[in-house]
């Protein structure tokens, strides 16, 4: 899944290499055709706005849309442990997941920032990559839907990425996943909901909120 | 069918159910054990702890799994105490183990960040310049450009950078404004070194080779009680916590124990249950009140009043009433009460003057040095005045008299001193003591009385002749005190009481008015502190805390409450004594850790300045001063004397004198000033003195808002310096970095005050002084999201430090549990390799450099003995101009600017040239510094290293600290009680010998916390028999104070002192800010808004002032900024819970929610401290501007007396002596918001800055 090396590309911090690449990229996406239509469309056009826009503008809107808050963090357990003490485990097992291929992490980054993430996913075999794609689909269309609604150009990218891992997830849901994620707290009670944390022992798997491959189901992602 | 066969001889089968049914067999797939077993384990446990200023100090076990930390829990191997005495652990809090989340949350900071508009600017001036010198100077010297990126500071725009072009970026503008204006505007703000001593290090190394600024920290917090100088000649020395657990009498005054000090509140409750009786004070209904007997509850900032009267009572009871033998001994040894004043005579009444000394007397009363130094008392034995050992004067230039035993100085005779002329008096005079509870504050919660500003009242006298034939009437401090008390001691005259319930001051029946206790309540704690002080000789004690110092007379609150404690004899004595938490100020390995922090091993004296004094001055604050000196000075003072002064003229005169220090110091570039003199073919120091005399050079604070006396490069690291620190926020914000803000004071033109005498006025002041602001942080801070430049650094489980604190006797490590995450680095990589990049880019900029330092004089050195019968001025005429004796001395210092990175890197020559030490104490520590060179290795390469211990990596600096430190190197400890045997007279070395071949290295530490060892640079004892408490070993060992008599002071005669009526204590009110004007009123519209005085105490749920920032906390204290008020004021406005509401006056404003709870007393309004204005604030409808922070409210207001310098323990030292940043006299309007603006708009061109002015 090479369009998914790109789609990790564009979500990485913009450097001049990639302005150099937009050309190569685009022949991949429209190469490997895995993305048709519509989604192509719309990650091309991004693409080609993000060339257009100056390097270091590029920059300064990454790092304020991703660097900082919590909000479209592309470290994915952010969005489903937070500041859980379970996020150190989760990680620890999605990094042997990717030692069992024979990798490991040779940058000074985390096992689950999304390009990372995607690269890795963009070696696996296609079926075996979009199975593990898809159980972090709902975790980037939830970022994408909060970066859509900030009019932001990468919504489109994280569309692609949910596209193409072949999961259908519905709008209503994503939508509600979204506004979860800035919760409109009015009580006590739906404080204490908000924080309930899993039991610890009624046969839950190794990372408490996750499912049995240690990645989130959709209703588990929280936090702003 | 053989049952033989049949049946199951080795088996049995499983049944179903078993025990009647209660036990069920199943057989189902145990994997889910996986989840917790593997949830807990791990590859290693590593010791860290948390760099925070909460005094914690506590150790953690940091669990590590492939690279990643997994979780923390609190460690519990501390050493056991001994038996009764509970241990220390569990240590650590809910707070403290949220931290590591830090480590992987977004909020992280990832890599170096730059503004981007500063960027651009960089990279296009590369372009042009190829160096990068000149680069910088391009940008920086056109006024456009710098704009450009100064006016959106606070408002987003990072990029990311390399760490190359950083400190690229860095050095050069170092480099630039070094060569161009002077090092002494480069400055550095970190604070409490403790909490992470060596990444302070690497800050203060940096800059103190450099010649830059380090800033001072204790004192700008208002956390520095000037009181404990002023009584002690120390900064703060306190009792360890498990000290509380050999007290039999605790009151906790203005200290919230259970909440801001959570590892240490079991020793409060488990003392109670050995019968120890417990008392709060706090104006609300705070935590602490649940674990005590009795809590008091008097308003806010009047504590003053009922520490005088609980005085009144036990001075009247225990003193005059001669209750306690033991209470007499102690404050015949210990206290200044026999200690003789000089009466001033003035339109027929005698008003307390200076001490008298042994100057004053026709032969020097036969010693021989330091005559003026040397103040008298009245022997009882002899029948004449003598001067006893130990008193300033024996400290210097005299051996083995400077001590506590009680001999005459002259003659060795042991001497009683009187503490009473009742007896033997000549005459009875009256004598005025100056009286402030009479002033009226604007606001209705501050009651007067309406008694006579000046009270004159009997003092028993003696007329004693002196020098010249003089004649002069003089008193006791013991007599002033009782009169200053009121006391009635039939002597006749009024103004006294004889009885409790008489309406004078100081009764108990006088504070009941001002502070709303019943009088019979103070009575009863005062007898009862004093009767169990005299009972268990000492073991009273008052934990107190910075609610009740961050007031503008808060001298007169902890001194009302330190005479109590040293009127029954508690300071010194195990269980009894002042407890002031505030800050982790104690450094423990203190003497080992100046060295490496300030480079005093490549060069001597490094540049120090008071933070209170530059950022009052640098951010224009005296520009909006609305307080006048006439207003706070005494009735009795010459008010003529005064008359041009405003608080920067005096802090103005102050340094001019010598008192307090300067940054920057010269209006000219301190490198050219030894060039400029060589040219005149003069001595430099000459050369200055006499151009300064002249005028034709002048000091850079007479003219803070000429560019070439601004501050132009400021670091911060380990600080949130505009957020949580900085006192008068929008000025800073207006000022300093010419960023958006919301000051809506006018300036003293336009308020129609009068101008400075000192102090250039410009008609308008400069905005955006500063050229670049860098800052180290793990997270974007309120302080990082103003920076040009923010580098990422190491977290405290990603890097080597040492921590310690004054609660416990341990020092801790910080350990690198993993490698610092992303880009980040730890403080001391980031400061050396900015010092690598400097090294590099000066070549051709700055070469070796004659740099002219301005020194003030300086406490526990002999030139504290600098101004010893009034005070001058050579500025005026009045005295010549002495350098290091009427003023700065000045000092010049080479710099080797091309070897910074090679000085950085290696411990200098100078600890074996000059010797190391501390607080008046020198020791030779060259077998230190050659095990060093083996333990470390030493340098190989050529150049001004080599040969020299290395300290490469932040292991190397934390072992130098550890090698040089008495603390931490059992025969340094001896060397230095030798050292200090010398000055005593006295033997103190068998402290130290039983530990004298105990050495701790870095790796034991991580071992397990290591107990330190007793040294001469602290007052207590760390040993098996007693815990530490402070002025243990002045009163155990006899070794004096560091002040004026040696003794405790309960008076302080300083000229300044008396001018503001502090000669004794006085019960003084809360200032009137006057920052609620009409005008003001009138920005709220037709709301109802209702005048709160407005106070910051430390938060239930955040890491005291360091971070509140992650979602655990911010869920449990509503997610954003909160507001607490009463019920009653709330109704007034209409304001509900969780109501959002505004808080403004002439200072900015402030946004948050409203918590409206009975705990708070009507009047009054609580800003917990440190919240960020990153998370969840809204705008303010007042301003249109971000809704600020807690300090957006706030500006600083200096005092004069904490301006007073060269003279004994009134002398100036780093973050010892000087002004503080009070905040609490402070008012605020509030009102309801009805429509909450999130501002979420990006920032366009050509918004306003500011706020229209307003009168």
């Amino acid at each position: 899944m090479r369009s998914l090396r790109v789609l990790s590309r564009l979500l990485t911090y913009p450097e001049a290499e990639l302005f150099v690449h937009m050309d190569e990229m685009k022949a991949v996406l429209t190469g490997e055709r895995l993305l048709k239509g519509r989604k192509l469309e719309a990650v091309t056009g991004f693409m080609d706005r993000l060339a257009a826009t100056g390097l270091m503008d590029a920059q300064e809107t990454y790092v304020e849309l991703f660097d900082r808050g919590r909000a479209h963090c592309l470290h994915l357990f952010e969005h489903v442990h937070g500041e859980s003490h379970f996020r150190g485990q989760a990680m620890i097992e999605l990094a042997a997941r990717y030692a069992d291929k024979g990798l490991y992490i040779g940058t000074a980054e985390l096992p689950d920032y999304l390009p990372l993430f995607l690269e890795f996913v963009s070696i696996c075999e296609l079926r075996e990559g979009q199975e593990t794609l898809g159980q972090a689909a709902p975790v980037i269309a939830t970022i994408g839907e909060k970066l859509r609604r900030r009019d932001s150009g990468y919504a489109v990218v994280m569309e692609a990425i949910v596209a193409l891992s072949g999961v259908r997830l519905s709008r209503a849901d994503i939508r509600k996943a979204a506004d979860a994620a800035m919760p409109d707290i009015q009580t006590l009670d739906d404080l204490d909901k908000e924080w309930a944390e899993p039991a610890a022992f009624d046969g839950a798997p190794a990372c408490g909120t996750c499912d049995e491959n240690g990645l989130p189901a959709l209703q588990q992602i929280k936090g702003a | 069918m053989s049952h033989f066969i049949d049946r199951l001889t080795y088996f049995s089968r499983v049944e179903g159910r078993f025990s009647g049914g209660h036990g069920i067999v199943t057989g189902e797939s145990r994997d889910w054990e996986k989840a917790y077993r593997g949830r807990w384990a791990h590859d290693k446990v590593v010791r860290s702890t948390h760099g925070v200023n909460c005094t914690g100090s506590c150790s953690w076990k940091i669990y590590v799994k492939n690279g990643l930390v997994t979780w923390e829990t609190q460690q519990t191997d501390y050493p056991r105490t001994r038996p009764d005495l509970p241990n220390h652990e569990p240590r650590g809090c809910s707070r403290g183990a949220s931290y590591s989340w830090y480590l992987y949350s977004a909020a992280r900071l990832k890599y170096p960040l730059v503004r981007a508009r500063l960027l651009k600017l960089w990279r296009a001036a590369r372009a042009q310049h190829p160096d990068p010198v000149d680069a910088w100077g391009s940008i920086v010297s056109d006024p456009e450009k710098s704009n450009e990126y100064k006016k959106i500071r606070g408002l987003g725009g990072f990029v990311r950078a390399s760490w190359d072009e950083v400190n690229e970026i860095t050095a050069a503008s170092n480099i630039y404004t070094t060569k161009t204006f002077g090092p002494d505007r480069v400055i550095g703000f970190s604070p409490i070194p403790a909490m992470s001593m060596v990444s302070y290090a690497a800050g203060s190394r940096y800059l103190s080779l450099m010649g830059g600024v380090c800033m001072s920290f204790y004192d700008w917090y208002c956390d520095l009680p000037p009181a404990s100088p002023q009584t002690w000649g120390e900064q703060t020395d306190v009792p360890e916590s498990a000290d509380w657990f050999n007290s039999s009498y605790i009151i906790a005054w203005g200290s919230n124990v259970p909440q801001t000090r959570a590892p240490d509140a079991h020793f409060f409750t488990e003392v109670r249950y050995k019968g120890t009786k417990t008392v709060s004070v706090t104006p609300d209904y705070a935590e602490i009140s649940k674990l005590v007997d009795i809590a008091l509850h008097p308003r806010q900032g009047t504590d003053s009043a009922m520490a005088m009267a609980m005085g009144h009572v036990v001075f009247k009871e225990f003193h005059l009433g001669g209750k306690s033998e033991y209470f007499a001994d102690y404050c015949r040894t210990y206290t200044d009460m026999p200690t003789v004043v000089l009466l001033e005579q003035k339109e027929g009444v005698c008003i307390p003057d200076r001490t008298l000394r042994a100057a004053d007397f026709e032969g020097d009363l036969n010693t021989t040095n330091n005559a003026e130094w040397k103040p008298v008392v009245y022997d009882e034995t002899s029948g004449g005045f003598a001067v006893p050992d130990g008193s300033i004067g024996s400290r210097w230039g005299e051996a083995g008299k400077w001590n506590l035993d009680g001999r005459d100085n002259a003659s060795g005779a042991a001497l009683r001193p009187r503490l009473s002329f009742i007896e033997g008096r000549d005459e009875v005079v009256a004598v005025a003591f100056p009286y402030f509870g009479n002033q009226p504050h604007d606001s209705e919660i501050f009651a007067h009385t309406d008694h006579a500003g000046i009270q004159l009242r009997n003092v028993p006298v003696r007329r004693v002749q002196l020098k010249g034939g003089r004649s002069a009437l003089v008193a006791t401090v013991y007599d002033l005190m009782a009169a200053n008390y009121a006391i009635d001691r039939g002597l006749g005259g009024g103004n006294t009481a004889a009885d409790y319930d008489d309406d004078v001051p100081y009764t108990p029946a006088w504070q009941e008015k001002i502070t709303g206790v019943p009088r019979a309540r103070v009575i009863r704690v005062a007898r009862e502190f004093a009767d169990n002080a005299h009972r268990t000789r000492g073991r009273s004690m008052v934990i107190l805390g910075a609610a009740i110092n961050h007031w503008y007379h808060m001298d007169m609150t902890y001194r009302g409450i330190i005479n109590l404690l040293v009127m029954c004899g508690c300071v010194g004595q195990s269980g009894g004594g002042w407890a002031h938490y505030v800050g982790q100020e104690k450094l423990r390995p203190q003497t080992g850790w100046l060295p490496l922090a300030f480079a005093l091993d490549w060069s001597r004296p490094p540049r120090q300045m008071n933070s209170t004094s530059f950022f009052y001055s640098h951010s224009s604050q005296w520009r909006y001063e609305r307080l006048r000196v006439d207003e706070i000075l005494s009735p009795l003072a010459d008010r003529q004397k005064w008359a041009d002064h405003s608080l920067i003229d005096c802090n103005v005169r102050s340094e001019r004198m010598g008192w307090l220090p300067s940054a920057p110091q010269l209006h000219e570039n301190p490198l050219s000033l030894a060039a400029k003199a060589k040219q005149a073919g003069r001595d430099t120091k000459e050369h200055v003195v006499e151009r300064l005399k002249s005028g034709d050079l002048q000091f850079a604070c007479e003219d803070p808002d000429h560019a070439s006396n601004f501050p132009r490069n400021l670091f911060v690291w380990r600080s949130n310096i505009l957020g949580s620190s900085g006192k008068g926020h929008e000025y800073m914000l207006k000022h300093l970095l010419g960023a958006q803000n919301a000051v809506m004071s006018e300036d003293l033109a336009g308020l129609g005050q009068p101008k400075p005498s000192e102090v250039k006025w410009h008609d308008s002041a400069p905005e955006g002084k500063l050229d670049l602001v860098v800052t180290l942080d793990f997270r974007m801070s309120t302080t990082a999201v103003y920076s040009d430049i923010v580098l990422p650094t190491a977290t405290w489980y990603e890097k080597n430090d040492l921590n310690t604190s004054d609660m416990h006797p341990f020092i801790h490590p910080l350990s690198r549990a993993v490698d610092p995450a992303w880009e980040s680095r730890s403080d001391w990589d980031i400061f050396k390799g900015l010092a690598k990049t400097f090294s590099a880019l000066c070549v051709g900029h700055l070469g070796v450099e004659t740099d002219l330092v301005t020194v003030p004089i300086l406490h526990d050195t002999p030139g504290e003995l600098a101004q010893p019968m009034g005070v001058k001025d050579w500025k005026k005429g009045e005295c010549e101009a002495v350098p290091g004796k009427t003023m700065p001395n000045l000092v010049e210092v080479t710099r080797d600017y091309p070897a910074l990175y090679k000085k950085f890197t290696s411990l200098g020559p100078l600890l074996e040239k000059l010797g190391n030490g501390g607080k008046g104490i020198g020791w030779n520590t060259d077998a230190e510094v050659a095990f060093l060179g083996k333990l470390n290795r030493t340098v190989t390469e050529a150049g001004v290293s080599h040969g020299r211990p290395r300290i490469e990596t932040d292991i190397d600096a934390a072992e130098v600290v550890l090698s040089l430190a008495p603390e931490t190197n059992g025969q340094v400890a001896v060397k230095a009680w030798q050292a200090l045997g010398k000055i005593t007279g006295r033997d103190h070395t068998h402290l130290a010998r039983p530990k004298e071949d105990e050495r701790l290295r870095f790796r034991d530490l991580q071992a397990q916390p290591r107990k330190i060892i007793s040294s001469p640079t602290w007052s207590g004892l760390e040993d098996e028999h007693v815990s530490y408490n402070a002025g243990y070993t002045n009163v155990h060992e006899r070794i004096p104070w560091r002040t004026l008599t040696g003794r405790q002071h309960f008076y302080q005669d300083h000229e300044w002192m008396r001018d503001f009526g502090e000669g004794l204590c006085v019960y003084k009110p809360p200032i009137s800010t006057r920052t609620i004007t009409e005008a003001v009123k009138r920005r709220g519209g037709d709301s109802r808004q209702i005048a709160l005085n407005y106070i910051t105490p430390h938060q239930k749920w955040g890491i005291h002032s360091t971070y509140s920032d992650n979602l655990l906390m911010l869920t449990l204290n509503r997610g954003g900024p909160v507001v607490w008020l009463s019920e009653t004021d709330a109704g007034k406005i209409g304001v509900a819970d969780n109501d959002w509401i505004e808080l403004y006056n002439a200072n900015g404003a402030i946004t948050a929610r409203a918590v409206v709870s009975q705990r708070v007393p009507e009047g009054l309004v609580m800003m917990y401290h440190a919240q960020e204005k990153t998370i969840n604030t809204p705008g303010s409808v007042i301003t249109g501007k971000r809704g600020g922070i807690h300090n957006s409210v706030t500006r600083a207001v200096m005092k004069p007396t904490h301006m007073i310098g060269g003279y004994a323990q009134l002398a100036w030292g780093f973050n010892y002596y000087g002004t503080v940043g009070s905040n609490r006299d402070e008012f605020v309007l509030v009102r309801r918001v009805e429509q909450v603006d999130w501002l979420d708009k990006p920032y366009v061109e050509g918004q306003p800055l500011g706020v229209e002015a307003m009168k």
